[in-house]
């Protein structure tokens, strides 16, 4: 395709601008932005694109509009595609036109739909879209091509360029049928999918159907034969069970025999033990008549000699008598004198407590006595205790402080300066200012006044003279040392209440004395309180007599007189000691009294005892009797009854029959028993044992075996009611269905898989074949840019991959914009110089190279100029900036201009 | 003099089913088989028919369904007629025997007999049936002659028809001349020109056949078409009995499926167009079973042609199939159809490589009929249809049958389809 000639108007912001491009050759439209460059390409497109009638509505048509005025956007454009040159023009929206004029070869001219359709007929003939979208370069594009394999225009050029046919017109287009033809059958990995995966599944369940129902219908082939067998081993068992009964009748038969032999013998076995019986029971009768005989004669011994034991018991019973009468006597008489010698004794013992008692009242009473003058001193003397009192320590102080004021005073004395104030005549006035206000001597003519000169002192002469004598400073310690001493002692005595030091000493004299006698008097308190109780001592010192001491003194009065008997005839001892030994006396009678008593009931009870030994002797002897009287008796009649009934002579003669017929039982039962041991009992019986296990045995399995018919024969009648024949069939019928559906499938999917992998194979290896020439072109122009460094790697599907660059190479995303931007202008270039003129198309670059550097910018410019020189390419740059394509030789400049 | 008419039929085959029908199709032949027994019915109200035997195999097996089972005594409830069943050696009267079956036994109708015993029948004043029924499925003997050995020696008392009612291969028609169960047909000669007996009526063959020249033992065929190579199938038999003078024994078509083999030469689109007007001229096409034996030349073209005539009449007839080892069809590609079609570049060099491997050309067998043939050859060619224990044989090798295994890698099969499937999706023409 040529492009001869854009007209836009009233198409968005352009009101009408014509670009006018040369039949070849680079044609730089130069102009500032918003001036509608790129809007003349939008514009051309839209005039091609079969969708967009005139008459469309569509946003894209719209879009075209100028904003705010409603006019119809037109374009117009001269052009030759297919070696038709052509002018095509529509206006949409608003009185919408398609108006086309054949320049050549033929002339035609058409309108509306029939211009339209004869536009889009020649384009789909001869316009590659596939490249005519590729060699544009977009202002937002990066620079990348689209994918150029689809390109059937290129693919040929390479074609011709590899020396190869491999170009399919319309192959990519069979390959896609194919590829969806083997999408339907397999994954893109391989794998079986969709209705041909479902068909395998269900031809594998089919499989398993079959072999499901194949193994029901054996089963009941099986169980046909295991019921046949069944049925023969019962018919079988049959047989068996007859025998085992024949056996069995026959054994039953000889254990008949065997049970009448027994019988025979055990009845001889009874009538012999009914005989020893017999015969053993006279043997008894015989040995008890005798036994009865000496029984009555022994009894009548035993009473004889019960009798005599019993008449010897009495008689000495009798003589005890007298003998236990004397003795209670005796016990009775003891118990009198016992009784008096107590009552004496009691006497003399009270008499003893009564003299005690009065002794302990008057004790008492001297106690109370004396406690209550000594209370009354101990009261007198605490009483003498002076107000103050003084210790021995305190006197001892006072002392030291005075002997320490009198040292002080004559040592201070005697250290100091000695003063002489003589009067010779006047008054002179001495005075002490330190020793106080009244320390004044007034000396009139002559007095003398000496001393120590231990404080200031003054001397005043009236109208004449003045002195001050100061003592030395030593001096002045010395009187403030003694100051303190006597303020001290000062102190002490004012502490005490004593005037002065002989005071002192005098109160505690007195102190001394009254609390001597203090002591004094409590310790006599305490002993006279001792082992009383401490509340008394208390109640002592706190100066009363205790209360307690007082009562009890009156309550031992009160008992004292309570005691006190009147009897006349036996008169008071004299005192303690003698009623003691009164007492004592009386009491050795009580022992005496006592020790009587004991003998005499020690005697009385021997007696006692004696006697009852006697009475229960003779009580036992009475019931001993008793008893051997009544044995006589029975034993006497028993014998008697006996005899009635059998005389001694008839029971021998009796005994000895039986003796007869027991030896002959004996006899039989032998008899009997040998014929029993020879019929062997014991043989016939385990014989029928034998017989009869056998016969049930038999039974039970042919129970067994009729049990087993029977439940194979209702599992035989449950198979037979499922119609496994018929399922089987059915599952036959149903996987052959399921395989002849599989297989084909199977055959789709195969001849799909073989055909898409074989031309996918011979595609790519096409697309690898075209790579080399296209390679080739590019790396030619690169080289003029950036020197004999470059190269580049192209993917069977045309796609530029990489970029090398003096060795280095680097994957075409990473590039940067502009190295991007220029190796798609050259990429385009070299598909564009490789494409046959009459069917290639031209190369668009909307502005682009804004990021190249002034250099490469010039060798991009030579590159441009070189690659359209010569060649029949059209190439058409946009661009706001007037100079970056300055360097491209022979370029003509198409300028627009708002 | 008595005249005892009768309608004669056998191997009913009720519960079949055929592996080269469609899960679609088989519900239809069942039913068929089914359907069959009301007008079988219906000849026999029209005729005049005293009474019905069906000479065996009445049951495809003993272990049915019970709802195949009832819809066939259903059925048979419409028949207005007694009808006497013969166990055959399909349904033989052994332990598991439909007839003994619960659902039998509760649901049949009372004019629905069972020729359970060996030996004469009385089922009407002056008709004796004697049945020779199967007990087991390898009898090992002639069940007939058994059958016949019980009967009073000499002619019939006046006044009474006897009827042999069998089942199985006669000698003279059973290749396997040493089958001690063969039905020996002399002694039953015999008879019947004695007089002992009237009619032979057997089942087991669907084919309808008379045995020797004369009439008197005959095959009635089945009512119901079951295999290819059947002749005279769908019939039922009306015989007419009257001692002392020939039977009479007329066919009345009953069936409605036919078996049809097609074989053709092609070689030609006319050969194509021919077979396409064949097939579309069978009548009753959903229960035509069709199996093709072609052989030729074709071009690819005319391949793909056939394919897509075969694919269409699939979609009308009960089964279409190719009998593989009668089929031999080569298919021609010298190229001229890929000129035609005007594939270039790698489109080219592919279909070259594609058409290298399917060379050598030729013996298209369709692997997939390999099991049919095995019935086709087995079923309906004038021998006894089934040979005891053929049945059994074959349902243990079906279990045990190699399955078949989808995704085979790329062969002479995969190449042929391949181009067969580039050329149907390039013939709309490429741009």
């Amino acid at each position: 395709m040529r492009v001869h000639r854009i007209t836009v108007r009233d198409v968005k912001g352009v009101r009408e601008s014509t670009v006018e491009f040369p039949e070849h050759g680079v044609v730089v439209v130069e102009g500032p932005n918003e001036v509608g460059k790129s809007t003349v390409l939008e514009a051309f497109d839209k005039l091609l694109d079969p969708r967009l009638k005139a008459s469309s509505l569509s946003k894209e048509v719209k879009r075209l509009q100028p904003v705010g005025r409603d006019v119809g956007p037109y374009v117009e454009a001269e052009f030759t595609v297919g070696g038709h040159r052509v002018r095509y023009a529509k206006r949409w929206l608003r009185q919408a036109t398609t108006t086309l004029e054949i320049l050549t070869p033929v002339h035609e001219q058409l309108t509306g739909e029939a211009a339209h359709a004869r536009v889009e007929r020649l384009l789909n003939d001869s316009l590659d879209r596939t490249l005519w979208g590729a060699l544009r370069l977009a202002q937002t594009g990066d620079g990348s091509l689209a994918p150029l394999a689809d390109s059937a225009v290129l693919g040929a050029a390479l074609d011709a360029a590899a020396g190869s046919d491999l170009h399919a017109e319309g192959g990519e287009q069979v390959l896609e049928m194919v590829e969806k033809e083997f999408l339907a059958y397999f994954t893109r990995t391989g794998r079986p999918t969709g209705d041909y995966r479902r068909a395998m599944t269900d031809h594998t369940e089919a499989q398993h159907g079959v072999t499901e129902a194949h193994r029901r219908l054996d089963e009941a082939g099986r169980l046909l034969e295991r019921q046949q067998s069944a049925r023969e081993a019962v018919e079988a068992g049959a047989d068996v069970v007859a025998r085992a009964r024949t056996d069995h009748a026959a054994a039953q038969a000889a254990q008949v025999r065997a049970e009448a032999l027994a019988e025979a013998h055990a009845t001889a076995r009874a009538l012999l033990g009914q005989a020893r019986e017999r015969s053993r029971a006279i043997v008894k009768d015989r040995r008890h008549r005798v036994e009865l005989a000496e029984q009555v004669d022994r009894l009548g011994e035993e009473t004889d000699l019960t009798e005599r034991r019993r008449a010897e018991d009495h008689t000495a019973l009798e003589q005890l008598r007298p003998l236990l009468e004397q003795a209670e006597e005796a016990v009775a008489e003891a118990d009198q004198a016992l009784e008096r010698a107590e009552d004496v004794c009691d006497l003399a013992r009270a008499d003893v407590d009564h003299l005690v008692q009065v002794d302990q009242a008057q004790a008492l009473d001297r106690l109370v006595e004396r406690v209550g003058s000594t209370v009354a001193r101990l009261v007198a003397a605490r009483k003498a205790v002076p107000a103050r009192p003084v210790g021995a320590q305190e006197v001892r102080r006072v002392r030291e402080l005075q002997h320490r004021v009198e040292v002080l005073t004559a040592q201070h004395e005697a250290a100091s300066a000695r003063v002489r104030v003589e009067s010779l005549g006047g008054h002179v006035e001495m005075a002490r200012p330190d020793a106080g206000p009244g320390a004044t001597l007034s000396l009139e003519a002559g007095e003398i006044s000496e001393g120590a000169l231990t404080d200031e002192v003054v001397v005043t002469v009236p109208g004449a003279a003045r002195v001050v004598l100061e003592p030395e400073a030593d001096g002045r310690s010395r009187r403030e040392e003694l100051q303190r001493v006597g303020e001290q002692l000062a102190t002490l005595l004012a502490d005490a209440g004593a005037a002065d030091p002989q005071e002192l000493a005098a109160t505690a004299e007195a102190t001394a004395a009254a609390q001597g006698a203090v002591r004094d008097l409590t310790r006599d308190l305490e002993s006279l309180l001792a082992g009383r109780p401490a509340g008394q001592l208390r109640e002592a010192l706190d100066g009363a007599v205790p209360a307690a001491l007082r009562e009890e003194l009156d309550a031992l009065l009160e008992q004292a007189r309570a005691s006190t008997r009147h009897d006349d005839d036996h008169p008071l001892p004299a005192d303690v000691p003698t009623a003691r030994a009164v007492a004592h006396a009386a009491g050795v009678d009580v022992q005496s009294c006592r020790e009587a008593r004991r003998s005499a009931v020690a005697v009385h009870r021997e007696r006692q005892q004696g006697a009852a030994l006697l009475r229960a002797r003779l009580d036992r002897a009475d019931g001993h009797l008793e008893s051997l009287r009544r044995q006589v008796e029975r034993a006497t009649s028993e014998l008697a009854e006996a005899r009635a009934v059998m005389s001694d002579g008839a029971l021998d003669e009796e005994q000895a029959r039986r003796a007869t017929l027991l030896a002959q039982a004996e006899v039989e039962e032998a008899g009997a028993r040998r014929a029993l041991a020879e019929a062997d009992v014991e043989g016939v019986r385990v014989r029928l044992g034998e017989a009869a296990r056998r016969l049930e045995e038999a039974e039970e399995a042919q129970e067994a075996a009729t049990a087993t018919l029977h439940a194979l024969t209702g599992q035989v009648e449950m198979a037979q009611s499922e119609g496994r024949s018929e399922l089987y069939d059915l599952a036959v019928v149903a996987l052959e269905e399921s395989e002849r559906r599989l297989a084909s499938l199977d055959r789709r999917a195969r001849a799909a898989r073989h055909l898409w992998r074989t031309l996918t194979e011979h595609r790519d290896r096409a697309h690898a074949t075209y790579a080399l020439p296209y390679t080739q072109a590019l790396e030619e122009l690169g080289r003029r840019v950036y020197g004999p460094g470059f190269g580049v790697t192209v993917d069977d599907q045309l796609v530029v991959r990489s970029r090398t660059l003096d060795g280095a190479t680097v994957p075409f995303e990473e590039l940067s914009g502009g190295a991007k931007e220029q190796l798609g202008i050259l990429a385009r270039l070299a598909v564009a110089r490789l494409v046959d003129p009459t069917q290639g198309v031209p190369v668009v670059i909307d502005d682009a190279l804004g990021y190249t550097d002034p250099d490469r910018l010039v060798q991009m410019g030579a590159v441009l100029g070189a690659s359209t020189a010569g060649a029949e390419v059209q190439v058409i740059l946009l661009t706001c900036t007037p100079d970056r394509y300055a360097a491209v030789p022979q370029a003509q400049t198409v300028r627009l201009s708002a | 003099m008595v005249v005892v008419r009768f309608l004669h039929t056998a191997d009913w085959q009720i519960g079949m089913t055929r592996r080269f029908l469609s899960s679609e199709a088989q519900p239809r032949f069942s039913q068929s088989r089914v359907d069959v027994i009301r007008r079988l019915g219906r000849v026999a109200q029209d005729q005049a028919c005293a009474f019905v035997v069906v000479c065996g195999d009445v049951f495809e097996s003993n272990q049915l369904t019970p709802q195949t089972v009832r819809r066939a005594l259903e059925a048979l409830r419409s028949v207005p007629v007694p009808v006497y069943l013969l166990p055959g050696n399909h349904d033989p009267l052994d332990a598991m025997s439909v007839y003994t079956s619960a659902v039998f036994r509760e649901e049949a109708p009372e004019h629905v007999h069972v020729l359970d015993g060996p030996g004469p029948h009385r089922v009407a004043p002056g008709v004796e049936l004697v049945a020779a029924p199967w007990g087991s499925k390898h009898p090992g003997r002639d069940l007939v002659a058994e059958a016949l050995s019980v009967v009073d020696q000499g002619p019939a008392p006046a006044g009474t028809v006897r009827v042999v009612v069998g089942h199985g291969a006669v000698d003279e028609l059973d290749p396997d001349r040493r089958n001690p169960a063969s039905i020996s047909t002399g002694p039953l000669r015999a008879a019947l020109d004695e007089g002992q007996i009237h009619y032979v009526a057997l089942g087991d063959r669907h084919s309808r056949t008379q045995v020797g020249d004369r009439p008197g033992i005959h095959y009635s065929g089945a009512p119901e078409a079951t295999a290819w190579r059947e002749e005279r199938p769908g019939d039922v038999l009306v015989v007419e009995v009257e001692p002392g003078a020939e039977v009479r024994v007329t066919p009345h078509h009953v069936g409605t499926w036919s078996f049809h083999l097609v074989q053709e030469r092609l070689g030609s689109d006319a050969d194509l167009d021919a077979l396409d007007a064949r097939l579309r001229a069978l009548p009753d096409k959903d229960r035509a079973v069709v199996r093709l034996a072609l052989r030729g030349e074709l071009t690819v073209a005319q391949h793909a042609r056939l394919e897509e005539v075969c694919a269409r009449h699939r979609d009308t007839l009960a089964a279409l199939d190719q009998w593989g080892r009668h089929t031999d069809l080569a298919v021609l590609d010298d190229g001229t159809d890929w000129e035609d079609l005007g594939l270039g570049g790698f489109l080219a060099t592919a279909v070259e490589e594609i058409r290298a491997s399917a060379r050598p050309v030729g013996g298209a067998v369709d692997e997939d009929g390999a099991e049919a043939e095995a019935e086709a050859e087995g079923a309906g060619l004038g021998v006894g249809e089934d040979r005891p224990g053929l049945e059994e044989e074959r349902r243990g090798e079906e279990a045990a049958r190699e399955p078949f295994r989808p995704g085979r890698d790329d062969d002479e099969t995969s190449a042929r389809d391949a181009l067969a499937l580039l050329y149907r999706l390039t013939r709309g023409g490429v741009a």
